[in-house]
């Protein structure tokens, strides 16, 4: 009896096997099912777009929205959009559903195929998105539904994927990272803003006989590490790191730029532990008056003065050359237009009206943000628009500054397409920060840039 | 009624669901492991067959080389540490009259009920070269060694990352090892006595021996949970500073998420279970080969 059991089990196990067998032989096709879905379905979208007229305002819809709603201040501008666009389209329900922080939820939704009508991708995911008909490309609803003529020129400019398609338009606008001080300080330890690096390896001796951070900064963050790559760099050359990524540079053309990073690493400039701190913790010291300098984002205009008030100010030249040394490339930073944008799925039944329903949602989004938020970075023209608050002095002075700065590049470090680029970047520069030197790091650079050429 | 155990319709019915269930998550996925190491694939779009390439280039590929290094770290100072110190905890929670013995042993179990998040939050402050507790302590004591734990391109980062998952199941090991122990009849250690033997000799030569199928289970957990190091590192160093705490599984989420390679990702996948198969049966097949029956 027991026998037959056994043989029983057996062929039990062995039904199960031959069954997860035939489910991982139907991959392939699954993956090519999916795909020839995804181009059938783009055809139909072609289909849809000239049959877009039809649609009848009266029919109830109801649209899905990923995008940045995980806080009050997300949340706000987002709800005010969708209550705004009730009145254009009383038919039309907008569900917002919140960000995945993490990308790969969204790879995962994008393999899947189970996506929003209306999501926020990363540069890190479009190609995977674009690759697997996931999108649709927006070229001929931006110019029909008036996107273009609200987008500011500097966004306008960069909407082009490297395909020569429009296939996502920014959440956000051109932003930089700068280097923030605390003026109090500088002053109260009678030491000077450095203006050139011989002046910043002097102020950072006085700071730590303080006991005071000469510079915050996040290694542990990619767009950080880059940043701050990129204000020594820049000097050389104004893409910075992005040369390097692009080919059109190679790390010994920044040998300067890197062996001034090392002297710095050396004479304690930058935080203690600086290569794998987080984000917020960099930013602690710094906003509780331990630590001078703060390498961040421009969003530290607003947010640094809820905590240093006056104290705070910026640089737009920073204290990377030499003394006596002309600032080369002036008005060049680290940052630009991230690829975080709105990207429309391929599965939507009527595109054309989806668009327009987007359109006017992206506009009252891009206000509200401006207006309410006091966002600083919003990719629509901003003339004839009034904030509710007046902006803050050092705000204002931001804004009339920001028009002459120039963009290296077009995207931030670990949010370009060549993610094998990014990361092994990233991991470089972390080891530069705990002492690597400058031979051993162009060495390395030489070799990441042969494994991720694209 | 009579239950006949030996009835084929009863043997299917209670082992179908069990095999459903470990097939569906079990074989399955590691089927699909397999079959899809043997791809370029991007995760999404269909891939493209290229047998054993993603083999010949992982063994070329330094960063597997570190992964390995600090998983067998990880493996050994795990194993040595969390079964030294559990076994001394255990044995001494043993002893009769320990002041305050049922909430120290209910104590050493807490950290392995915190979820993996808050601990390694905790330690990132513990370790923060300015803030941190430890650097403070060797300050007070008027030590000048300061020490950047999380941030060195030698293995002080790795180790420092170690100690977090040694310390958070420590515990778990204790329980293991306390509830075995207590399962050993108290005349063997009366003998003992009468023998005049010592409490170390009577541990040594009656507790430990007899915990023998025991620490057979815990040297399975410790090396392959120390093989399999993740949580901490992603959380805690991110694989950095560089790739100096990268471990096996780390090298697996990066190839697989962050560079969209999810062929290379299984390549990875495969030999994380072959490794720890190996592991797992060189323990069952050295360590306490004979059952310990009392």
């Amino acid at each position: 009896m027991s026998k037959n059991i056994m043989k029983f089990v057996s062929m039990a196990v062995a039904f199960l096997m031959i069954l997860s067998l035939a489910a991982c032989g139907s991959g392939n096709s699954t993956t090519t099912g999916t795909t020839a879905a995804a181009e059938k379905s783009a055809a139909a979208n072609t289909d849809a777009t000239t049959k877009a007229a039809e649609t009848k305002a009266s029919e109830p819809m109801t649209i899905t929205l990923k995008t940045h709603y995980n806080n009050d201040n997300e949340k706000a501008p987002v709800d005010f959009a969708i209550s705004q666009l009730k009145n254009d389209f009383p038919n039309v329900t907008v569900q917002p559903e919140g960000y995945d922080t993490d990308q790969s939820v969204m790879k995962a939704r994008i393999a899947s195929g189970d996506l929003p009508e209306i999501f926020e991708v990363d540069s890190s995911n479009i190609d995977l998105a674009i690759k697997s008909n996931s999108i649709i490309p927006l070229d001929d609803y931006a110019a029909k539904y008036g996107i273009m003529d609200i987008l500011s020129p500097a966004v306008a400019n960069t909407l082009k994927y490297k395909d020569g398609k429009i296939w996502a338009i920014p959440v956000y606008g051109p932003m930089y990272h700068t280097m923030f001080y605390n003026k109090d300080l500088f002053d109260s330890n009678g030491i000077k803003v450095p203006a050139n690096f011989n002046e910043l390896l002097d102020a950072a001796k006085a700071f730590k006989a303080k006991g005071i951070i000469p510079i915050a900064v996040s290694g542990k963050t990619a767009w950080a590490i880059g940043s701050l790559f990129d204000i020594f760099a820049q000097r050389i050359n104004p893409k910075g790191w992005l040369a390097l990524e692009d080919g059109s540079a190679k790390a010994a053309d920044f040998k300067d730029a890197i062996s001034k990073i090392e002297t710095a690493v050396k004479a304690g400039v930058f935080m203690k532990g600086a290569a794998t701190m987080d984000y917020d913790p960099s930013r602690a010291p710094f906003h509780a008056g331990k630590a001078a300098m703060l390498l961040v984002g421009e969003w530290e205009v607003s947010e640094g003065q809820k905590d240093l008030g006056d104290k705070l100010q910026y640089m737009t030249q920073f204290p990377t050359m030499d003394a006596g040394a002309d600032y080369a490339n002036p008005g060049v930073m680290p940052g630009g237009t991230l690829l975080d944008s709105f990207a429309l799925s391929s599965k939507i039944k009527n595109p054309d009206y989806v668009v327009e329903v987007f359109s006017k949602y992206y506009k009252y989004f891009q206000e509200a943000q401006f207006q309410k938020q006091q966002v600083i970075w919003s990719t629509i023209k901003t003339d004839g628009l009034t904030p509710e608050k007046p902006f803050p002095a050092l705000v204002t002075k931001y804004i009339a500054e920001k028009g002459k700065l120039i963009p290296g590049g077009n995207t931030w470090l670990g949010y370009s397409p060549n993610q094998k680029f990014d990361t092994g970047f990233t991991e470089e520069m972390q080891k530069l920060l705990v002492g690597e030197k400058t031979d051993d790091f162009i060495k390395n650079i030489d070799k990441l840039q042969a494994a991720s050429k694209q | 009624m009579k239950f006949n155990r030996f009835n084929g319709r009863n043997a299917l019915i209670f082992a179908f669901p069990a095999l459903a269930m470990f097939t569906i998550f079990v074989s399955y996925p590691l089927i699909q492991i397999f079959y899809r190491s043997l791809f370029e694939w991007d995760g999404v779009t269909e891939g493209k067959f290229i047998f054993l390439d993603n083999f010949k280039r992982i063994f070329i590929d330094p960063d597997f080389y570190v992964s390995l290094s600090n998983g067998i770290i990880s493996a050994v100072l795990l194993t040595v540490i969390q079964l030294v110190i559990a076994t001394v905890l255990a044995l001494t929670m043993l002893e009769k009259g320990i002041f305050g013995k049922r909430l120290l042993s209910k104590s050493y179990f807490i950290p392995v009920l915190l979820t993996v998040s808050i601990i390694c939050q905790m330690w990132l402050t513990i370790y923060d070269p300015t803030y941190g507790l430890i650097n403070k302590i060797f300050q007070a004591m008027g030590i000048s060694y300061q020490q950047e734990w999380l941030s060195s391109l030698g293995k002080s980062s790795i180790i420092s990352v170690i100690i977090v998952l040694t310390w958070q199941y420590i515990g778990y090991q204790f329980v293991l090892i306390y509830t075995g122990a207590k399962t050993i009849p108290e005349h063997f250690f009366e003998a003992a006595r009468i023998d005049g033997a010592s409490r170390f000799q009577a541990h040594r030569h009656i507790t430990i021996p007899l915990l023998a199928e025991t620490y057979r289970v815990c040297l399975i957990f410790t090396l392959t949970g120390g093989l399999n190091l993740f949580a901490q590192t992603q959380i805690m160093t991110d694989g950095g500073p560089g790739t100096a705490t990268y471990t096996l599984p780390f090298l697996m989420y990066k190839a697989a998420f962050k560079l969209n390679e999810f062929g290379y990702g299984s390549t990875v996948a495969v030999l994380i279970v072959i490794q720890s198969l190996i592991v797992t049966l060189l323990v069952i097949r050295f360590i306490a080969r004979e059952r310990v029956t009392y």
